[in-house]
């Protein structure tokens, strides 16, 4: 028995090894986030600013507007690449934070990431996709399984959500199904990214990323603007205040003191459209338990974004939101790094 | 749950070490009864009821054929029915039904009539087969009834066979029921390397072939003729790798618990004639439609003809039983009218001993060929496409753009060779002469790259939509 462990570990380590030095070998090809990770680990000193977070990261943040506009409002050249994917949640963003630590990319001062809330609830359908199976890293898993414990299901609820994670755990230990997706990077046949992708996609420009149907259907109901109110509505009936939810806190000032340890320096960013006022998250920002931290959900401060003309649907927006919303961080940004620098 | 999935490792871990933890057989044969009730209901355990009413059914049937005096032909024909009677509801009402509206339509009548929406219960035909075959047994005087509901329950149940067989019929697997295992006479090593080769079959093989062989007969219109050859080709090694794959697992897991359950497969492919073939192929149906279709319609007992009625009959049920569909039908019609032709070769033709040796060659391509065939109206979705796959693959005739890299044709010649080398048992001989640490050593390697082409999603086995 033992040397059968032993020599399955360590056959299991050596394939491990090999697969990492294709990063993108871990997710499924085609597909979008398997070209980003491709693009990142291929180009990797070349940026000075990554953001990590979900579609309202990579459908909304453009690296190219972001660059030109904090250089043109007397902040420093930089350049940003757009690491954010469709349904990333926070553990997915806490191990996309971390690999990009461990690619230690030469030039990198500043991790963006959305402090989205941790959900430990999960989409099984989910859990065995390359991508779900990815960042189900032993350390990952440990943290997921504490803050599991910590949230005071059921002993049933968290038992089928345990061994949901562990099994997601043990699949990306064992590199199951990674011997053709590891020759495809290997022997370079996979789908090569734009040598000038920055990884953002408008949803408005991307039409086919997306289930057209659904996204007409979001359409029409978005143009009904009757689905607008209930939307501001829902807004509106959030609490306007609130602590910081504890797990939540202290999962992200670790990440933040992680980042920092590498001499970089973690930004929090919130963005529109949001259904929520994110009181608790906007409270870290403001007292300094979390910082830096930008906020532009804010329906009552920044109407703009809740536009009908400015939304691709309620979870979105257009490319012309994105490219207000990206200005006017970068514009923000930029000025931050100014006074920073005046101390 | 399936064998090639990460969580069947700790249920059968979990089994093994309580199974033989116990110290008393009755606790033993309760312990695998309710984890063969756990493994199916982790497919959905709303069909158990129809596992437990086969089990009730056939365990109250055989003890009343025991009785003297008892109608038995009315009693066997409770078992029947009810058996079979599931089977028809469950797998083949909306076959029958649409069947029955469009002969209907050909003579001109409109019938609209309903369908149920069934889902198909997993591994259904395998266990009622099985579960026939005890009361078949007991009423032919081969078997005396069991008193014990719990050995019935579990014959039936038994995880490692229940979805996909092998088909174990209840005069080889009750009497070891009776004895008690011994965890001393367990062949650790062969069936370990039985289960890693399984594993192999399934994961590395079938499972791979799948995506080439799903977008042909997605549309293979739109495919030329050397795809076609292809893409069956790969066909045939695809559902060979995973039927056979399922079963060695099975048989594997069968041995670790104590229990023995015949072989379903011997290099089918190496078949000489299609006799030869029905002699290695899914063995355990084939025995089974023998001895309880075929013998009792009459076998080869009569006249030619009758004799060759009696093969057509078993081959066309066969071929339904596998699915719910004029395909299998055709595929088993095919099988059986191949069986007659090479029966009458046989009769007639008496060639010289080493003209037939010199020929072996020959008839095991013809053989291969005529399979791979068969098995295109068991792959496609419906005639037409069959008809087009036919074409291209008889007549050379795929007008289609799309085509397969050409280096895939090495695909299945390495495959061959890699099967003629495994028929040899070289390497199994091999493997069981290391030393332990070294067989354990070859075992944890090979096992951690075997799993490298595992899908972490799950691909079920061909042979459950049976």
């Amino acid at each position: 028995m033992g040397a059968f462990l032993l020599a399955y570990v360590s056959t299991c380590g050596v394939i491990g090894r090999a697969v990492d030095s294709y990063p993108e070998s871990r997710l499924a090809d085609p597909s979008v986030a398997r070209l980003k990770v491709k693009q990142f680990s291929r180009t990797k000193d070349a940026y000075d600013l990554v953001f990590v977070g979900s579609s309202r990261f990579y459908r909304q943040l453009s690296p190219a507007i972001f660059d030109r506009t904090v250089q043109s409002n007397g902040g420093p050249r930089l350049r940003s690449f757009n690491l954010g994917l469709a349904g990333m949640r926070h553990h997915e963003i806490v191990r996309t934070v971390r690999w990009v630590l461990e690619e230690n990319p030469a030039r990198l001062k500043w991790i963006v990431i959305e402090p989205l809330e941790i959900h430990e609830e999960f989409e099984s359908e989910n859990m065995s996709t390359h991508r779900g199976v990815n960042w189900h890293t032993p350390r990952v898993t440990w943290e997921v399984w504490r803050n599991i414990l910590r949230q005071g299901r059921g002993p049933g609820e968290n038992l089928t959500a345990l061994t949901a994670h562990l099994h997601s755990a043990a699949l990306r230990a064992g590199n199951f199904g990674m011997a053709q997706s590891w020759a495809l990077s290997w022997r370079g046949l996979d789908r090569q990214p734009n040598p000038r992708m920055d990884g953002f996609f408008p949803l408005d420009m991307q039409s086919d990323l997306v289930d057209e149907e659904w996204e007409k259907e979001i359409q029409r109901s978005l143009r009904k603007r009757e689905e607008l109110e209930n939307f501001r509505r829902s807004f509106f009936e959030t609490p306007d205040e609130g602590d910081p939810d504890s797990i939540w806190l202290e999962a992200f000032a670790l990440l933040a003191d992680e980042v920092r340890s590498r001499g970089v320096e973690p930004v929090f960013l919130v963005v529109p459209p949001t259904w929520e006022k994110w009181a608790g998250v906007v409270e870290a920002g403001r007292t300094g338990k979390l910082s830096p931290m930008f906020t532009y959900h804010d329906l009552r401060q920044y109407p703009d974004f809740y536009r009908f003309e400015n939304l691709f649907n309620l979870g979105h927006l257009n490319s012309k939101g994105s490219r207000i919303l990206t200005a006017r961080f970068a514009r923000e940004f930029g000025e931050y790094l100014s006074g920073a620098k005046d101390g | 749950m399936l064998f090639t999935e990460l969580r069947f490792v700790p249920f059968f871990l979990l089994v093994f070490a309580v199974h033989w933890a116990l110290r008393r057989d009755a606790g033993r044969k309760l312990w695998l009864l309710l984890a063969s009730y756990a493994f199916y209901a982790a497919w959905d355990g709303r069909f158990l009821a129809l596992i437990l009413a086969s089990t009730l059914i056939d365990y109250g049937v055989a003890l009343r054929l025991q009785q003297p005096n008892v109608r038995r032909r009315l009693w066997v024909s409770v078992s029947l029915v009810a058996n079979l009677g599931l089977l028809a509801v469950f797998k083949y009402f909306n076959f029958f039904l649409d069947s029955a509206a469009d002969l209907l339509g050909l003579l001109g009548f409109q019938a609209d009539l309903p369908t149920l929406r069934i889902i198909l219960p997993v591994g259904i035909s395998f266990y009622t087969f099985q579960t026939l075959s005890y009361t078949l047994d007991v009423y032919f005087e081969r078997l005396r009834p069991t008193r014990n509901l719990l050995d019935v329950a579990l014959f039936v149940a038994f995880f490692p066979q229940l979805v996909a067989g092998p088909i174990v019929r209840a005069s080889d697997f009750l009497p070891q029921l009776r004895t008690p295992r011994r965890i001393a006479s367990i062949a650790f090593r062969p069936a370990l390397l039985l289960f890693l080769s399984g594993y192999i079959k399934k994961a590395c093989i079938s499972d791979q072939l799948a995506p080439w062989v799903d977008s042909y007969f997605q549309d293979p219109a739109s495919f030329d003729a050397a795809a076609a050859w292809l893409a069956t080709i790969f066909y045939a090694v695809q559902i060979y790798c995973d039927f056979s794959g399922y079963s060695d697992m099975a048989i594997a897991c069968a041995a670790l618990l104590g229990y023995s359950i015949p072989l379903n497969f011997d290099f089918p492919y190496f078949a000489t004639d299609i006799t030869d073939f029905w002699r290695r192929w899914h063995m355990s149906l084939s025995r089974w439609l023998r001895d309880y279709l075929y013998i009792p319609l009459g076998g080869n007992r009569g006249s030619l003809l009758f004799t060759y009625r009696n093969l057509a009959l078993t081959m066309l049920l066969g071929g339904l039983w596998h699915g719910a569909s004029w395909n299998f039908v055709l595929w088993g019609a095919l099988h059986g009218l191949a069986l007659i032709v090479h029966r009458e070769w046989t009769r007639r033709v008496d060639l010289p001993p080493g003209l037939r040796s010199a020929l072996r060659p020959f008839g095991m391509a013809a053989t291969f060929l005529f399979v791979c065939l068969c098995w295109i109206f068991f792959r496609a979705a419906d005639f037409e496409r069959a008809w087009i796959v036919v074409r291209a693959f008889v007549l050379f005739d795929g007008a289609g753009e799309q085509t397969f890299q050409a280096s895939l044709a090495s695909i299945p010649v390495v495959l061959a060779a890699l099967h003629a080398c495994a028929r040899t048992g070289l390497w199994r001989r091999g493997m069981l002469a290391l030393p332990p640490w070294a067989f354990a050593m070859v075992l944890g390697c090979v096992l951690a790259v075997a799993q490298t082409f595992t899908s972490p999603g799950l691909k079920p086995f061909i042979y459950f939509q049976f």
